[in-house]
């Protein structure tokens, strides 16, 4: 069964062959507050592992999705044009709620994330 | 207005906080040379009834013009007594949009207002707060565009305002931004220079109606002729919104310009009031603040600043501006204007304005030193015409009968030495019209 795996800067990422769905974590959701808007990369943008690819907007806050691996955007989750539709990186964050693909052009990026665990631990900590 | 001044105890206090021994140890910046020494020259002190007289005199010696036919983006309008009074309220006389806005509901309210108000002339979904002018309005829509669809070239047409030219080419000098300049043919945005251009590369087509000659562009063909660049309708004359189509029917992206002819009186070129408006699409490229209604925690109407994420206090370099505040007393005298006025009211206002310049047309028509330049261009309340006659001549006539006259367009381009811009509103007359004729008579070669 695929694993959920975490960055530092609270984004998921999950493996689908040598692709990665990309979302916010529940804690990052539950920080940011109601989503009202998210400005979606264009497809076919080149990203390295950490650099911004797309923003994410509360109502009182900005903040910027970055790269858990480098890639290339190969799809965005349409539904989020839609700003009545931003409510669902709420509801689920990790499901319905995610915001890009990336096609990994160095898979082995991937070892360096934590682990669902390590990230929960991470989270507590802080 | 309440204004407290402060005395020589509060100047010590705050000296010594700041660990200064005088005032002038506050302008230490300020080189040496450049420093005033000596006193102004001006007698006193006088008592109040001195002081009144001293002005009064000093007044008498200003020329007032009781008439204008100068418009060119600043145009004399009537302004009811009204709207100073309502605006000059000190729970209103404020210049910008007040921080910790939310306790100011009065404020928010009228922005509200005025959103809704400009949205219903422009045709359009969203309005902003307010912006400082015309210019830098017409600046910010073009980088708008760029934001929304990642183009780079601009393709401004030769009939928007020089000054707002200018003002756009300042901006856009450290962007990516290519500006092309679109020539005019027989007045009008030429069609043809347009059809040559490449409209995928295209950001934005920069259109001003009525153009800065006057005259009334058409924008279907444009609007057909670039369908995914963003389509920006420019207007220094907010009045002409009640009368003509709508930008919104003619399905522009982007409304911007100014609206000084809505309550704002004419004073040196300043302040006046920029305006944008746009389609729903662009409402996250938008710059400036929005007000947004909703209800408070007990269930009450209220208004609040909305979709502050795009803004340079949350979004700092990647904001959509650094437009951080409004020109809120400016938008204030043009929700007073436009409540007080109505539609009819600004309608009727327009249509005299109209009929007016076409009147003044006509009888310059029947003069032998006068020629108008584009016969069969519709126009609105402004018209380009040759005068031949002794400008210095001109004038002193003008000076005498207290006429301030049209602009003669050789201060924007050198090679229209005898083109003059004549420019009408609803407060010009018949016998004013007349005094102008005299004076082109008296300076006829």
């Amino acid at each position: 069964m695929a694993e959920y795996l975490y960055t530092e800067d609270h984004e998921w990422v999950l493996r689908e062959e040598n692709r990665v769905r990309v979302g916010i974590s529940d804690f990052a959701q539950g920080e940011l507050g109601d989503i009202a808007y998210v400005e979606l990369p264009e497809i076919g943008k080149e990203v390295k592992k950490g650099e911004a690819v797309c923003s994410i907007d509360s109502l009182k806050s900005s903040s910027e999705i970055y790269a858990p691996v480098s890639g290339k955007v190969v799809e965005v989750n349409e539904k989020l044009r839609k700003e009545e539709n931003c409510e669902i990186i709420n509801k689920d964050p990790l499901g319905e709620g995610w915001i890009f693909v990336l096609e990994m052009s160095n898979p082995e990026e991937l070892e360096k994330l934590m682990s669902e665990d390590q990230y929960n631990k991470m989270v507590e900590e802080e | 207005m309440s204004y407290h001044n402060h005395s020589i105890r509060d100047e010590e206090k705050m000296l010594k906080f700041l660990g200064l021994d005088s005032i002038d140890s506050l302008f230490s910046s300020i080189p040496e040379p450049l420093r005033l020494k000596d006193d102004l020259a001006i007698e006193g002190p006088l008592n109040e009834s001195q002081l009144v007289s001293e002005f009064e005199s000093i007044a008498s010696d200003v020329l007032t013009f009781r008439e204008s036919f100068k418009g060119a983006g600043a145009y004399n309008h009537f302004i009811p007594a009204a709207v100073d009074e309502v605006t000059s309220r000190q729970e209103f006389y404020t210049a910008y949009t007040p921080y910790q806005p939310e306790v100011s509901q009065g404020t928010l309210q009228t922005i509200f207002e005025y959103q809704t108000m400009m949205c219903d002339l422009t045709g359009l979904d969203v309005s902003n707060a307010s912006m400082y002018d015309g210019a830098s309005a017409t600046a910010e829509s073009i980088l708008m565009a760029m934001r929304f669809n990642k183009r780079k070239k601009v393709l401004i047409s030769s009939g928007l305002h020089p000054e707002y030219i200018e003002t756009v080419k300042t901006y856009l000098r450290n962007t990516e931004l290519e500006v092309e300049l679109i020539p005019l043919s027989s007045g009008k945005t030429s069609m043809e220079a347009l059809s040559k251009e490449d409209p995928d590369a295209v950001s934005s087509v920069v259109i001003q109606n009525p153009n800065f000659f006057g005259i009334i562009e058409d924008f279907e063909p444009i609007r057909k002729g670039f369908p995914d660049s963003a389509l920006i309708y420019v207007t220094n004359e907010a009045l002409s919104l009640s009368v003509l189509k709508t930008p919104g029917e003619y399905s522009v992206d982007i409304c911007c310009g100014d609206a000084q002819s809505f309550g704002i009186p004419l004073s040196f070129g300043g302040p006046y009031l920029g305006f944008i408006t746009c389609t729903s699409e662009y409402l996250h490229y938008i710059p400036g603040r929005l007000v947004g209604a909703t209800y408070d925690n007990s269930g009450k109407r209220a208004f609040t600043m909305t979709l502050s994420a795009r803004e340079q206090h949350i979004r700092r370099e990647r904001a959509t501006s650094n437009i951080c505040s409004n020109h809120a007393l400016s938008a204030i005298r043009a929700t007073v204007y436009l409540s007080l006025m109505g539609n009819r009211g600004i309608e009727g206002a327009a249509l005299l304005s109209m009929k007016n310049s076409h009147l003044l047309l006509e009888k310059l028509s029947q003069l032998k030193g006068f020629s108008p330049v584009y016969r069969d261009a519709r126009f609105f309340h402004e018209f380009l015409g040759r005068l031949d006659i002794d400008p210095e001549r001109f004038n002193e006539s003008l000076k005498r009968y207290r006429i301030l006259g049209p602009l003669n367009l050789e201060r924007f381009f050198p090679d229209m030495e005898n083109l003059y811009l004549f420019n009408t509103t609803e407060m010009n007359s018949e016998e004013g019209m007349n005094l102008l004729i005299r004076a082109i008579e008296e300076a006829s070669l």
